[in-house]
């Protein structure tokens, strides 16, 4: 008995009228168009830091890595909610601090998730989440503050960039990638947009020099 | 018979619906006007359009290799990949799904191949408890109604009606203040999220090269349906399928501007299987069900570009006849022009024959079209073949057959011309407009026909070629 899919496949290929040949797509490999300009580093922390605003990222920029504990002591002194959980990842950085934070998979009463990254896009202002053990995808998902920790290493110009960036991981591909660009929103009343749908409603960006 | 073979009707029905003019016009040129704004902001539109369209007609072109390259990509990282033919078929594998792991309760984020199947009706009839988590969606679960456009599928319905379903199905005292209803709905919805048993998703797209399902959203509940429940089933078409993440970028550059006018979704996912060894969370089953349902029948044939379609919904934003009737009168999934082309190639033409008949074929929809689908000759394809397989209703076919003699007969054709001027200039009023014509009251009523030149356009040729 032939199959759906059999069947799907054969009534494609009767349509298409061609004998089969492999699928290549040489022709357009690499031309995926927009090509910004080559810009410098300093260019591109500049242009992801205007593209996350425009999103509706808050930024704490930290003049350097070792500013990076005590601007996020402060900003959790400053904000409301006291369950908070991280990205097992961040273990060893946030844990011998006093942040009071746990480190896993978020519940659904945490307050503020507190996560790094695969990356960023100066591009579209994205995050680059992927999820992993070490990297649950619920930390920046379920609580209503998602704060994440850039690395201004880690920020690549465009898409395609960051699809390179991501290919030359040893899991690639991972379970799931994420571009995350500021808090969630809604239109659907009537098209007035409403920040904090079902995602997190604020997303504060930590950015630091490598 | 579907709705929509009821077409004048339902567009009669909808543009006497001062509620819903009220609520079309609010929406108006919102989304025409961010669009333009986005759009503008690239550097080189018609190129990136000229690669995302290339980067879709090479799909199509071979598309069952394509497809079988994705279902071998996907399939080595853990995801089962489903095919199935028709609606009916979608249905019963999401069930034997559904029922092999004991799920009671399923969350769905929007999936418009899951509305052509009528799976929400399916689900709940085999006692599954079915809740939408899209805020458009959700609402419109509540008050029992279709969606009327592809991204913002309840823009038919204003805030105070939105109210009183809250009010109604979640007994909480009656908010209007928009921020509070959306707030609610979360609050309503979180619970669901936590305690489902099954996510369904659509598609947006699937990356053959590596086997990943992509979902674009705003409100982060393509994740919450992707990550929290333990199996995972996406549902959607065979055309969705793409080479690799290069062709992704210029699609992801064009989609949410073309659509709402943003840069990007705020929340782009990429899937790629189950769960694996030592993850905290994510499904436990990741299933993919290809659907076609009518889209291999569009492929080799004049109607393919069809299928390139990404669904923004910049088509129906940009038509003037989707701005005055609402997305609910064309009576199916898909309405505005892409709908006019879809439906009748998924449901036959005779269950849609007025709808390539609803255009002003003005050519807005393809000037906006981010994967340049030329809509209005597609609507020229449906209209020619409503002719030649006499779909047409009679009296149109004998009006025209009798057009056809009189023109073969010159001095007939010239009598008949002068009876029916002089007739029509009677009808006019003072500024040369007819407005009333008797027996034909219907057409009058939205339209006035300016009355004949004096002297006819034959006696002014003649009277040319004579100097």
């Amino acid at each position: 008995m032939m199959t759906s899919r059999d069947l799907i496949l054969a009534r494609i290929r009767q349509r298409r009228g061609t004998t089969s040949s492999p699928p290549d797509n040489t022709p357009l490999a690499g031309t995926s168009g927009q090509n910004l300009h080559p810009i410098d580093a300093t260019e591109r922390i500049k242009l992801f830091q205007r593209q996350a605003l425009a999103m509706g990222c808050q930024l704490r920029p930290c003049s350097s890595r070792d500013m990076v504990l005590p601007t996020l002591q402060a900003l959790l002194n400053d904000l409301p909610g006291h369950s908070r959980v991280a990205w097992p990842q961040l273990r060893r950085w946030l844990e011998s601090t006093s942040l009071g934070c746990r480190f896993g998979s978020a519940h659904s009463t945490d307050q503020i998730g507190i996560t790094g990254c695969a990356g960023a896009i100066a591009e579209t202002g994205s995050l680059i989440l992927t999820t992993g053990p070490d990297t649950p995808d619920s930390v920046s998902l379920l609580p209503e503050i998602h704060i994440a920790l850039v690395c201004h290493d880690d920020i690549v110009v465009d898409l395609e960039a960051a699809w390179k960036h991501l290919a030359q991981r040893a899991d690639w591909p991972p379970r799931g990638v994420t571009l995350v660009s500021g808090p969630s929103r809604t239109a659907d009343i009537e098209q007035q947009v409403v920040i904090g749908a079902h995602g997190p409603a604020q997303v504060i960006i930590l950015l630091y020099p490598g | 018979m579907p709705e929509s073979a009821q077409f004048k009707k339902n567009a009669q029905r909808q543009l006497n619906n001062t509620g819903l003019q009220a609520n079309l016009q609010r929406f108006g040129q919102r989304f025409a006007k961010a669009r333009a704004i986005a759009i503008a902001e690239l550097e080189d539109f018609s190129g990136l359009r000229q690669r995302a369209t290339a980067w879709r007609d090479l799909t199509l072109a071979n598309l069952d290799d394509w497809l079988i390259r994705f279902e071998t990509h996907a399939q080595r990282m853990g995801t089962q990949v489903h095919w199935a033919t028709t609606a009916a078929e979608v249905n019963q594998i999401v069930l034997e799904i559904a029922h092999k792991n004991k799920v009671r309760k399923v969350i769905k984020s929007k999936s418009m191949v899951s509305e052509e199947t009528g799976l929400n009706a399916a689900l709940q009839q085999s006692g599954i408890d079915t809740i939408e988590t899209d805020l458009g969606e959700y609402i419109l679960q509540l008050a029992g109604e279709p969606p009327s456009h592809l991204v913002a599928p309840a823009l038919h319905k204003n805030v105070e009606e939105v109210a009183d379903l809250f009010q109604e199905h979640h007994h909480t005292p009656r908010q209007t203040d928009i921020p509070t209803l959306c707030r609610e709905a979360r609050h309503q919805l979180r619970p669901h999220f936590l305690s489902a048993d099954m996510g369904i998703s659509g598609g947006n797209f699937l990356v053959a090269d590596t086997g990943a399902l992509v979902l674009l959203t705003n409100e982060g509940n393509a994740r919450l349906v992707t990550t929290l429940p333990r199996v995972h089933v996406a549902i959607t078409g065979i055309e969705k399928v793409i080479p690799s993440l290069d062709a992704l970028a210029p699609l992801l550059r064009l989609l949410p501007r073309s659509a709402t006018g943003q840069s990007i979704t705020n929340d782009v996912s990429l899937l790629t299987g189950p769960r694996r060894p030592g993850d905290l969370e994510g499904p436990e089953e990741h299933h993919v069900i290809l659907v076609d349902g009518g889209r291999s029948e569009l492929l080799g044939s004049e109607l393919q570009p069809a299928l390139r379609c990404i669904r923004c919904g910049a088509c129906m934003n940009h038509c003037p006849v989707y701005q005055n009737i609402g997305g609910h009168a064309y009576g199916w999934v898909y309405p505005g022009p892409i709908g006019a082309v879809l439906t009748p190639a998924y449901l036959g033409l005779e269950h849609a024959r007025d709808l390539p008949q609803a255009a002003t074929l003005c050519g807005a929809c393809e000037v906006v079209c981010p994967v340049s689908i030329p809509l209005p000759d597609l609507l020229r394809v449906w209209r020619q073949r409503s002719v030649s397989r006499g779909l047409r209703p009679w009296p149109e076919r004998v009006l025209l057959r009798l057009w056809l003699w009189c023109a073969m007969h010159p001095l007939l054709y010239r009598w008949i011309h002068r009876r029916l001027s002089w007739l029509l200039r009677q009808l006019a009023n003072d500024s040369g407009q007819i407005t009333y014509f008797p027996g034909l009251t219907d057409w009058t009523q939205g339209r006035n026909l300016k009355a004949p030149d004096q002297p006819p356009f034959h006696a002014q040729w003649a009277q040319r070629h004579r100097s």
